[in-house]
């Protein structure tokens, strides 16, 4: 009896130590988020060495610099169309090319896989004076389909493997019964297959999307005009060599980090299995 | 309504052979078991015919047509599979009705012929569920509509009952037995229980290593099985096996083995002298072994003495385990055996109903019961 | 059946390879052709201009009749499309009688037209061309214009005459003997195979060998044939133009035969060695060999034909033939090498078995080939370069020059040495990598535990810093690590120490780099370690709390093994990340101080886009992936991360 009433004391305390630990490493996590807040709604002139999550002088001025006279919605519009075209694009290439490489042994198909892992460890730096003569010598500098073009390809392998990954777990037994049914190859996957690859899908998409959204160098190194900046290269432009406005940065990163913050928790129910099925199948 | 039948069909997986030339003919209107212990390349010979495998040789003819480049949708048949394979995201009415829209059958069609199949299996009211809402034995019947909606000519069936407990199993089996009763259509049945075999089959056919050991239909697989897998594979409890010595002694035959001997009379006898036979196996099955104390001894009667393990009281009867020296053996004796473990007790074998195979070959020896 | 198709095999490997032959004699034959065509018409078009030249040279006979000498010339030949000739900077004539006596000034024209003919002419007045000059050749149109100078001396421009001119039409060199030939070839060996069956590749080979030899050798004889006729045509058109002067302007006969031979334009005329003048009543002496063209009044002129000129145009075709024999036989050879060796064949018979495969992963590999291997292939091959930062520059071979550069650098570890720099990667990686599996796996354990107060708004929260750009977040840190307003600094104040600037030194701008990436990294070995703590059976830790496990032993013998086949390959993937996390470093301390927090990564990019030593960059690059390349295959070989993926 005292034995078992110990027992639960200690466990009790343990317990009471691991919230404890969660909840200071919770907190430590979350204050540079929340810090942003601060900055944010604070003025330029306030900034001070200060713990406080509350600025000194609250104020919205950032919020209406960056909004009405900074080209914030353009920059916004570059984004979101570079990053949603990227996410379509790329999720068109990656399944049709996952689901061969899920289902049928051809010549080349180990090759294939490899190489798509080989180019994970292409370093930037040197794509990146090539990418950008192509780029050039298509014409699309200073165009969102130059962008598109290189976000999609580059998010290309990291999808085939996620959407391969997912595509094996489906029982083959599916297909072949459709088969038997007198459907069509292109037809089980489209009415088969993606449907039930939903979540990989939306993860998959989700991937490609903030590939785009949150790409920096490139678009740094591809897009001059001031009216074609996505929105990473004109944040960075705030708090760059020449400018060392923190509060406009604030103020410009709570805009952008919103929507993909929440787009990132609406599908984080299938981001576990996404991931799990996927990448890294045991 | 259809006729299936292979010539010679081959099938390779790179260097190894899983189906070796099988040869096999299945009537219209048949309900043919392929059965085997896993591995035997029954399930391959089964997708061959579905053309789910490419042929390595030989021919698949289906009602008079060579269906070897025949794609499978153009094969006329239909395919329940072991998992069911029923589409997640659609509902039942949907996967049901979905080869019909495949093949573009008029919708009222389609809406006719599910409800049809619906009621013929007792799922009417499951039609707007997921096949995540359903029971194992109601994705069971949802796998079977999908395939009688199609109306094909030919059913195939890939373990469908492996999946479900012991007792849906046999209700399921009945059911399936009373579907085909009714539609007729030619099925072939892929099955490792030969319980499945014998109980649903109009024929059966026993495979092994990728050969056809037996075709035929379930009873006289029983009674006559070629050799010794197809005996030992089909009845429960198995049939015993003895190694035995072929004896001459003032121009009678014996077999001995060890811990007993039997004398051989008639054509038996005249076979193995004519055939030359030494060295035997010789089968005998559970239920032709008898508690000598409760069973009238007579001619074509041998009783001898064994040693009890284990006694198994089933009811209608009871299951000995015995050792007769060294070879084990049960025998399906009447329930009011006296038998004791660790006791000895009598029993007494039907010598007609014996089984001898030739050592060397394993095939067995045919012979006439004298009447 | 397949003994037939090996019997087509061969018939259809050979029809293939004479095909390609084929194809490489018409490229020859257009080649041939298109220099004949351009030859002899422009020797025609030179050879109307040159008199009207000589004319405006000598200023003889005044304006009006080098006009109607031009007006005859033109007449005389409907190939003839526009002629000027202009002395000074005014049409003496110009075959559109609208623009005739108009000032070719740019400066005050209005007819576009005339603007650009005058501004070209003007441009060749005054670079002052002393050869005849092809201003234009339009194959498709069919025409050719020439310019030719008018000299005082032999410097002074005085005047340019221009000519478009009709091309002639050519014969080729490919005739039906050629095709016939090829045709019996392939007709023979289809009906000799038989008989030869086991022979039938040397034979097949044989055969591609003589069509070779003997497709040449008739396509340049008939080719010097070719030749020899447009030397007649060239004759007979001299014959032609020597008919017009006869008739309009005799005086000139004589300058013009002296001309011929003249050596500044020996390309055009180079088939004639000599010329001379042969007035109507002298005899030819027999001495000089060559030809003599006589007008109609029974003057004639003499002319020789250059030997040295026309074997060098002999040499010329036949270097032709050898290229075209060269590529053309090579692909035919290798071709009916293929066929034989039943390469296409099964080649072909893969592609059809699995062309629903390859049409399905084709749009992807386009992508990956155009935007990721051709890059690659090129920032690799920069490597082996002095590439200047632009275009147009050209590129300097210089071999393994810059690998050497950048390993034989020994100096004592500064930031601009590669081995310091690797150093510095090697440690950032392996303690980032670190931090992130422990991290991620403590938290993965504490929130798995059953019943667990909050854990899902805990795991929400725990994850943002994953859900938030990256950019985002290393400047945000950046800012955190400010020495005015940075929070950090406000922690070490209030715990009584003086605000320190973080990037001032090595230590501190590290550590500053690496509290930026693991608040970045761990939430996703996070993700991964839940995920896969979720997927280990409950059942297997209460089988060993009845064996009689603790929890530590629980945890070395059940959750560490069945974590691995998750975490391995997060792991792979996170250090290739880690390695190569420009970001971080980038945006966070930039390097600071004095580059020696930079990463290999961080620091090709410098080469590239600061230094723009654009090859070095490369090759710089190509270092970090050879790195990489090992250490992936180095751990796939240990831990078979990916086996089984590729079932």
């Amino acid at each position: 009896m005292e034995k078992k009433n110990k027992r639960s004391f200690r466990e009790r305390v343990i317990g009471a130590l691991l919230q404890f630990f969660i909840l200071l490493f919770t907190i430590g996590t979350v204050y540079p988020v929340l810090w942003v807040f601060k900055i944010a709604f604070g003025s330029q002139k306030g900034l001070s060495l200060s713990l406080s999550l509350f600025p000194a002088q609250p104020t919205l001025e950032n919020f209406n610099h960056i909004l009405f006279e900074k080209p914030f919605f353009i920059w916004l519009l570059n984004s979101l169309i570079v990053a949603a075209a990227t996410s379509v694009i790329g999720i068109f290439l990656a399944a049709t090319a996952g689901y061969a490489f899920s289902r049928f042994r051809f010549p080349g198909r180990t090759a294939g896989l490899l190489s798509f892992l080989i180019t994970q460890m292409f370093p930037g730096t040197l794509m990146m004076i090539p990418l950008y003569l192509i780029v050039n010598w298509l014409g699309l500098l200073d165009n969102l389909a130059g962008l598109v073009l290189v976000y999609s390809t580059s998010a290309i392998p990291f999808s085939i493997w996620m959407l391969k990954g997912y595509f094996d777990t489906i029982p083959k037994e599916l297909e072949e019964s459709a088969l038997i049914d007198g459907a069509s190859r292109t037809l089980i996957f489209y009415k088969i297959i993606l449907p039930l690859a939903k979540p990989a899908l939306a993860v998959t998409a989700l991937f490609s999307f903030m590939t785009a959204w949150n790409e920096y160098i490139l678009a740094a190194t591809f897009m001059n005009r001031e009216l074609s900046y996505t929105l990473p290269v004109a944040l960075r432009n705030f708090v760059g060599q020449f400018a060392q406005d923190w509060g406009l940065f604030a103020a410009g990163a709570i805009l952008v980090s919103i929507p993909i913050v929440a787009l990132f928790f609406i599908l984080q129910k299938y981001l576990v299995s996404g991931l799990t099925a996927g990448s890294v199948k045991g | 309504m259809a006729e299936v039948v292979l010539e010679n069909v081959t099938k390779k997986f790179g260097d190894v052979t899983v189906v070796k030339g099988i040869n096999l003919q299945i009537r219209d209107g048949e309900f043919m078991v392929l059965v085997g212990p896993s591995g035997c390349g029954k399930t391959t010979l089964l997708r061959l015919v579905a053309g789910l495998e490419e042929l390595s040789e030989g021919k698949i003819i289906i009602n008079g047509r060579v269906v070897n480049q025949v794609p499978p949708k153009d094969r006329d048949l239909a395919m329940v599979f072991q998992n069911y394979a029923l589409y997640p995201h659609m509902n039942v009415y949907d996967n049901m009705a979905f080869a019909l829209k495949m093949r573009k059958v008029p919708r009222a069609e389609i809406d006719s012929r599910v409800q049809e199949a619906a009621r013929i299996l007792g799922i009417e009211k499951l039609l707007e569920r997921k096949p995540k809402q359903l029971s194992g034995g109601q994705r069971q019947r949802v796998a079977l509509g999908r395939t009688i909606v199609r109306k094909p000519s030919v059913f195939l069936f890939d373990e469908p009952l492996s999946n479900l407990d012991a007792k849906l199993r046999g209700q399921m089996r009945a059911e399936i037995s009373k579907l085909h009763f009714q539609l007729k259509t030619t099925s072939i049945y892929v099955t490792h229980d030969q319980v499945e075999a014998m109980t649903m089959g109009s024929k059966i056919a026993i495979v092994n290593e990728g050969v056809i050991q037996q075709s035929g239909t379930p009873m006289d697989i029983y009674d006559t099985p070629v050799n010794k897998f197809v005996a030992g594979f089909i009845g429960s409890p198995p049939m015993n096996f003895f190694a035995a010595v072929v004896q001459e002694e003032n121009g009678q035959t014996f077999m001995q083995a060890e811990g007993f001997r039997l004398r051989l009379q008639g054509d038996l006898a005249n076979k193995i002298k004519v055939e030359g036979l030494k060295e035997t196996l010789f089968g005998i099955r559970p239920e032709n072994l008898h508690d000598a104390e409760f069973f009238k001894k007579g001619d074509g009667f041998e009783v001898f003495s064994v040693q009890v393990e284990v006694v198994e009281p089933m009811g209608a009867e009871t299951y000995v385990h015995a050792m007769a020296g060294k070879n084990r053996f049960v025998a399906r004796v009447t329930p009011k055996t006296r038998a004791r473990v660790g006791q000895a007790m009598q029993l007494a074998i039907e010598t007609v109903k014996i089984h001898v195979f030739d050592k060397q070959t394993m095939n067995a020896l045919r012979w006439e019961v004298q009447k | 059946m397949t003994g037939i198709r090996k019997n087509a095999a061969v018939p259809i490997a050979l029809l293939a390879a004479l095909c390609t032959v084929l194809a490489g004699f018409l490229v020859l034959d257009r080649a041939f052709k298109l220099d004949r065509q351009l030859e002899v018409s422009r020797t025609r078009a030179h050879l109307w201009l040159r008199p009207l030249a000589l004319a405006v040279e000598s200023g003889a006979g005044g304006p009006e009749q080098i006009a109607a000498l031009a007006g005859a010339v033109r007449r005389a030949d409907p190939r003839i499309g526009e002629l000027q000739v202009l002395a000074g900077t005014s049409f003496l004539y110009h075959s559109d009688p609208l623009k005739l006596g108009a000032d070719v000034d740019p400066g005050d024209v209005a007819d576009k037209s005339l603007y650009d003919s005058g501004v070209e002419i003007r441009y060749l007045l005054k670079s002052a061309r002393r050869k005849p000059y092809l201003l234009d050749l339009d194959r498709k149109a069919g025409t050719l214009a020439l310019s030719e100078p008018a000299l005082k001396g032999r410097r002074k421009s005085v005047g340019t005459l221009r000519i478009d001119y009709g091309l002639e039409k050519v014969r080729g060199a490919m005739d039906g003997r050629i095709w016939a030939l090829f045709l019996a070839l392939f007709l023979a060996f289809y009906f000799m195979q038989g008989k030869f069956f086991k022979w039938r590749w040397p034979l097949a080979a044989a055969f591609l060998l003589i069509a070779l030899a003997a497709g040449s050798l008739l396509l340049l004889a008939n080719e010097g044939r070719n030749q020899a006729q447009a030397g007649a045509a060239k004759r007979a058109h001299l014959a032609e133009v020597g008919a017009v002067l006869a008739r309009e302007a005799p005086e000139l006969l004589p300058v013009f035969a002296a001309d011929l031979k003249g050596g500044s334009f020996s390309d055009m005329l180079s088939e004639w060695k000599t010329a001379r003048f042969v007035p109507a009543g002298e005899m030819e002496d027999s001495a000089s060999g060559g030809e003599r063209v006589t007008m109609p009044g029974g003057d004639a002129i003499a002319v020789e034909a250059d030997a040295a000129a026309q074997a060098e145009r002999r040499r010329q075709s036949v270097r032709q033939l050898k290229v075209v024999l060269a590529v053309f036989g090579l692909l035919a050879g290798l071709l009916l090498f293929f066929i034989m060796a039943g390469y296409a064949l099964r080649t072909l018979r893969a592609l059809n078995k699995h062309r629903y495969s390859y049409i399905m992963v084709f749009p992807a590999m386009v992508g990956m080939i155009a935007l990721v291997l051709l890059p690659f292939l090129y920032g690799l091959s920069m490597a082996f370069f002095r590439v200047p930062p632009s275009q147009s520059g050209k590129w300097v071979f210089v071999g393994l020059q810059n690998f050497v550069k950048i390993l034989t650098d020994f100096h004592p570890l500064t930031p601009e040495n590669f081995y310091f720099i690797l150093l510095v990667t090697l440690m950032w990686t392996m303690i980032n990598v670190f931090l992130h599996v422990s991290i991620g796996l403590t938290l993965a354990i504490i929130l798995n535990k059953p019943g667990f107060p909050l854990k899902r708004v805990y795991r929400v929260l725990l994850i943002l810093p994953w859900a938030m750009p990256s950019y985002i977040t290393a400047l945000i840190w950046k800012g955190m690590f400010h020495k005015q307003f940075g929070a950090i600094n406000a922690f070490i104040k209030l715990l009584g120490f003086e605000p320190i600037s973080f990037f001032n030194n090595f230590w501190t701008a590290f550590f500053a780099n690496v509290a930026t990436n693991t608040w970045l990294g761990f939430p996703f070995m996070m993700v991964i370690c839940l995920g896969a703590l979720q997927s280990i059976p409950a059942d297997l830790y209460e089988a060993a709390q009845i064996d009689g496990a603790g929890k530590w032993q629980q945890f070395k013998s059940i959750t560490m093994p069945l974590l691995k086949p998750a975490l391995f390959p997060a792991i792979i993937l996170g250090t290739i990340w880690t390695f190569n996390m420009f970001n971080v470093i980038y945006l966070v301390s930039n390097g600071e101080p004095n580059r020696s927090t930079e990463i290999l990564i961080t620091q090709a990019y410098r080469f590239a886009f600061e230094k723009f030593n654009w090859g070095y960059a490369a090759a710089y690059s190509i270092l970090i992936f050879l790195i990489l390349l090992t250490y992936g295959i180095y751990t796939n070989r240990i831990t078979k991360a990916t086996e089984g993926v590729f079932d």
